[in-house]
């Protein structure tokens, strides 16, 4: 079993510094990596910034077009009375503006769409909360910054708007109580990535 | 005979250093674990981890490296001040940029990652273990002594919170420093770079 694990690493790891074999065009490759995630505002006046962490992984369709499948873990507080918890899971298309197809900074913009949990809890009694799962759509600006021909840093902006129910926490009298109010809003995040990717394999 | 001696020193030196093997090649990959102090920025707080990574060489200048700390135990700085963490653990993976020459290597580095962190019950003896997001930037050093050593020193800046607190949130930033023996091995058969001092034949 050991020896089986010492192959495997060694096996894996003599793959990763493998130069990248381009097939016919760039659609096809796939890559993974892990992202930081700042919300720079969440839904109704008490939200504060958000902070996550997530992973994705990257198909590319065309030499202009790559599409990514991610999913974020967000926290934040509700001022100093609550805190909230945020999964996203979602899909986006990158397209590629620049006719160049291996520039060092590939500029991008991206649009999709995702399913989210959210989750608001009172500080002072755990079991007073409110739960929300919805979707949303999201849009937004990118670039990857290529370290190397497999490694890329990728830095993103997006917005994200919610469809569904709203939900968020206010202090009345001291007490912390939920609302939910139906009806879809503009509200949503303002989401920032720094992103590291790894191009794996083409495909086709 | 004194100018014999120096100068045949010199020379044994010399050529002592640059036939040193370049330990530095893409399939580079290191393992190390060590004991890591840490200081706690938003409290006067000192906490010990152990801690461990496994790095992986794309090429000389990038790596990818997954790293954990886990919690020993901690200590106040001064009496007004009390320890938070009872259980903690924070796992990071991400990529690293090396300036490397020769066998001598400086390097910075960012990893995403999670802090998993249980506070003290003093604080609040209800707070459960917690998952929270949290990311590692990275300085360091490393010199490779053989081909299967090397010493390092590294710092790491840390960020997490602990939300949900009756207190409030509660950040857990810390600077983290590791350092001593690690170990390394070749993964890919290629070439070391060995100048070649010998005359021709």
């Amino acid at each position: 079993m050991k020896l089986l694990i010492v192959c495997c690493t060694l096996f894996t790891t003599m793959a990763l510094s493998q130069s990248l074999t381009i097939k016919n065009n760039q659609g096809g490759i796939i890559s993974g990596g892990v992202r930081t995630t700042i919300s720079a505002f969440n839904e109704g006046k008490t939200g504060s910034t958000g902070f996550g962490v997530g992973g994705q992984f990257r198909l590319q369709f065309a030499d202009k077009v790559n599409s990514d499948w991610f999913f974020d873990y967000i926290t934040s507080d509700v001022e100093d009375f609550a805190n909230r918890t945020d999964y996203h899971i979602g899909w986006s298309v990158l397209f590629y503006p620049m006719k160049n197809l291996t520039p060092k900074v590939r500029p991008y913009i991206l649009a999709g769409h995702c399913f989210d949990y959210s989750n608001i809890v009172d500080n002072s009694n755990r079991s007073n909360s409110i739960e929300r799962w919805s979707s949303a759509v999201q849009g937004g600006i990118g670039t990857h910054v290529n370290l190397s021909e497999r490694l890329d840093l990728s830095f993103v902006t997006q917005y994200m708007v919610h469809l569904g129910t709203d939900v968020h926490a206010e202090q009345e009298n001291g007490v912390v109580v939920f609302h939910e109010e139906s009806g879809a809003s503009l509200e949503g995040h303002l989401l920032f990535h720094i992103g590291i990717n790894y191009k794996i394999a083409d495909l086709w | 005979m004194v100018k014999g001696i120096i100068l045949s020193s010199v020379i044994f030196v010399a050529t002592g250093i640059f036939a040193q093997e370049s330990y530095i090649q893409p399939g580079l990959l290191k393992a190390t674990a060590t004991i890591a102090p840490s200081t706690m920025l938003n409290r006067s707080v000192q906490n010990i981890y152990i801690s461990g990574f496994l790095e992986y060489h794309l090429d000389k200048k990038l790596s990818l490296r997954g790293e954990t700390f886990v919690f020993v135990d901690g200590q106040s700085k001064n009496a007004t001040n009390n320890t938070f963490v009872e259980k903690g653990m924070r796992t990071y993976f991400g990529a690293f940029y090396h300036f490397n020459k020769n066998n001598w290597d400086q390097y910075i580095g960012f990893q995403p990652g999670v802090a998993l962190m249980k506070p003290l019950s003093s604080i609040d003896p209800n707070a459960p273990l917690q998952l929270s997001p949290s990311f590692a930037a990275h300085v360091g050093s490393t010199y490779y002594v053989w081909k299967y050593f090397n010493f390092y020193v590294d710092l790491a800046y840390v960020h997490s919170s602990y939300r949900g607190l009756a207190v409030g949130t509660q950040k857990t930033d810390e600077l983290i420093l590791s350092a001593g023996l690690g170990f390394q091995i070749q993964t890919k058969k290629e070439k070391m770079i060995r100048p070649h001092i010998a005359p021709n034949f």
